[in-house]
């Protein structure tokens, strides 16, 4: 009965595991090749295609060194049981070595406010959602780039994959007398609650620079910039109270000229975790070792009393027929298969009893 | 080019398998506790187990800390300690079966402590598998009985070297002679 207990409670415990495809709960923000969606979601026998429509908007000209901002419409978007929808923004379709990055572009900030090439939002009603990314690349270049999104369903188990079609990014040269941001220019992106915080911006050409700060309802807070250095200029972001974020950008004017940068995101958050790695190695090593011994320990212990008692076993002493009496008589067939004489000793007695199978 | 993070996943499903090979082996132990021939079966699927998990284990938790960064992250951090103490504890059965011989599948007692020992690692092991999980998807099948959490709890440096040399004194300095 016992045994039958546990082998129904190791079935349950395996027959337990849920049937899920992909990550249902999501896969969390960061930098993915294509790799991670497509192993998840590229699978046919578990994949199915995805009535998303892309719209994507970016911007008429793309100067090396400057940040863009690239914001795709994703509509025509079904309803599903977790209402996740994950976003890459892609350099090709190879599934592997496809992250902006590799192709040199950095990407500053996305829409929420972090700066990885995936991002996961969650759809709460109609069926439109909007991702965004503002990315640079110091070098002259062209790119091909393309927008997937991953996302369950409601009906069944399926996970959907949807692709837009490639657009490309140009970048050209800033020109010489045009003012504006220094290429090569990354804001800070995270501050931590509680403190005050001093950007610098490198400029070039720049008579007057402004920071607008991207307030509710479009109404955007305006701070002045005042000059620090040749083409330095700098703000003070006044102390978050709480974590919170926001977005800026800013607007330099120059010989008759005014250039306008993408959004930036700056998230104020509280203190985390922050260690180096010895303490929590020590603190491992601690714990195994500590492990170890204490296993060591029980082991020795609980050997021991059987140590002992075979220390002052005298029965080698007795005659033989008082050691005939101690050990059980071995049945007419002989020992059982498989045992040994000194099994025979310990539990032959429970065998002739019947309580051993 | 292979990331650390696949190198990871590659090596967690070995590990996870073996160690699964050993706990379910030391539960059933304890099941059939009065079977000497089924016990001496499942005490050998049980330790093989375990061995091939210890081989293992060090490239998983290489690969798994160069995969993130276990000094911002809480989760990773947990995950290593869990990680470094399983192997404490699997090494320190191993040895243990080894020198004690086959003695522990003769005595009931030693029997009961040493399986159940070998099943709190394969739960050290699942811990560990459920933070990855937490790390990766952002949820865990654990999540349900309350373990797998963040909440690192960090032991200041003198406490784990306080606890690495009594642990090493109790391991390796030998007992006095009471006579």
């Amino acid at each position: 009965m016992k045994r039958l207990m546990t082998l129904l409670t190791i079935a349950v415990l395996l027959s337990a595991t849920p049937w899920v495809n992909a990550n249902p709960g999501g896969n969390g923000d960061a930098n993915r090749d294509f790799q991670c969606g497509g192993s998840c979601h590229g699978d046919p026998d578990l994949n199915s295609s995805s009535s998303a429509m892309f719209e994507v908007n970016i911007p008429d000209r793309i100067y090396a060194g400057l940040s863009a901002e690239i914001t795709v419409e994703v509509t025509s978007l079904p309803q599903t049981e977790t209402g996740i929808f994950g976003a890459f923004l892609l350099t090709s379709l190879n599934a592997n070595g496809d992250i902006p990055s590799n192709e040199g572009w950095k990407i500053s900030s996305n829409s929420n406010l972090g700066q990885t090439n995936y991002q996961e939002q969650v759809l709460t009603s109609g069926s439109e959602l909007i991702f965004s990314w503002t990315l640079s690349n110091d070098d002259i270049t062209t790119t091909d780039f393309y927008v997937a999104v991953n996302h369950g369903s409601v009906d069944n188990d399926l996970a959907h994959t949807g692709v837009s079609q490639a657009f490309q990014l140009t970048t050209i040269a800033l020109p010489q007398d045009m003012p504006s941001v220094s290429p090569g220019f990354q804001p800070l992106a995270s501050r931590l609650v509680g403190e005050d915080t001093t950007i610098s911006i490198p400029t070039q050409n720049a008579e007057k620079v402004t920071i607008e700060i991207m307030g509710s309802q479009g109404n955007n807070i305006e701070i002045l910039a005042s000059m620090n250095g040749s083409q330095v200029w700098e703000f003070t972001l006044p102390q978050a109270i709480r974590e919170s974020s926001l977005q800026w950008r800013v607007v330099v004017e120059g010989e008759g000229l005014t250039t306008t940068s993408a959004w930036y995101s700056m998230v104020s958050s509280e203190p985390t975790f922050e260690s180096s790695s010895l303490p929590i190695i020590l603190q491992g090593v601690g714990v195994a070792l500590m492990g170890a011994a204490f296993t060591t320990l029980l082991h020795k212990r609980l050997n021991k009393s059987k140590a002992i008692k075979k220390q002052y076993e005298q029965s080698d002493l007795i005659p033989d027929e008082t050691k005939d009496n101690s050990i059980p008589k071995i049945p007419a067939t002989g020992l059982p298969e498989g045992w040994t004489m000194e099994q025979w000793e310990y539990y032959g007695q429970d065998y002739l009893d019947g309580k051993l199978s | 080019m292979l990331e650390a993070s696949t190198f990871h996943a590659i090596f967690v499903e070995v590990l996870v398998g073996s160690f699964t090979l050993s706990g379910i082996s030391f539960l059933l132990c304890l099941a059939f506790n009065s079977n000497l021939k089924v016990l001496d079966w499942l005490d050998k699927g049980a330790h093989l187990g375990l061995f091939l998990g210890c081989l293992v284990l060090p490239f998983a938790i290489i690969s798994g800390t160069s995969s993130g960064s276990m000094g911002t992250s809480e989760l990773l951090a947990k995950k290593t300690v869990y990680s470094i103490a399983t192997l404490g504890f699997s090494i320190g059965l191993l040895v243990n079966r080894w020198k004690t011989g086959s003695n522990v599948i003769h005595s009931k007692n030693l029997l009961v402590a040493h399986s159940s020992m070998g099943i709190l690692t394969f739960g050290l092991v699942m811990i560990t598998g459920s933070l990855g999980g937490k790390l990766t998807r952002g949820e865990s099948l654990l999540d349900f009985v309350g373990i797998g959490g963040a909440g690192y709890v960090a032991m200041p440096i003198w406490a784990s070297i306080a606890s690495i040399l009594l642990a090493l004194s109790i391991i390796i300095l030998p007992k006095k002679s009471a006579v």
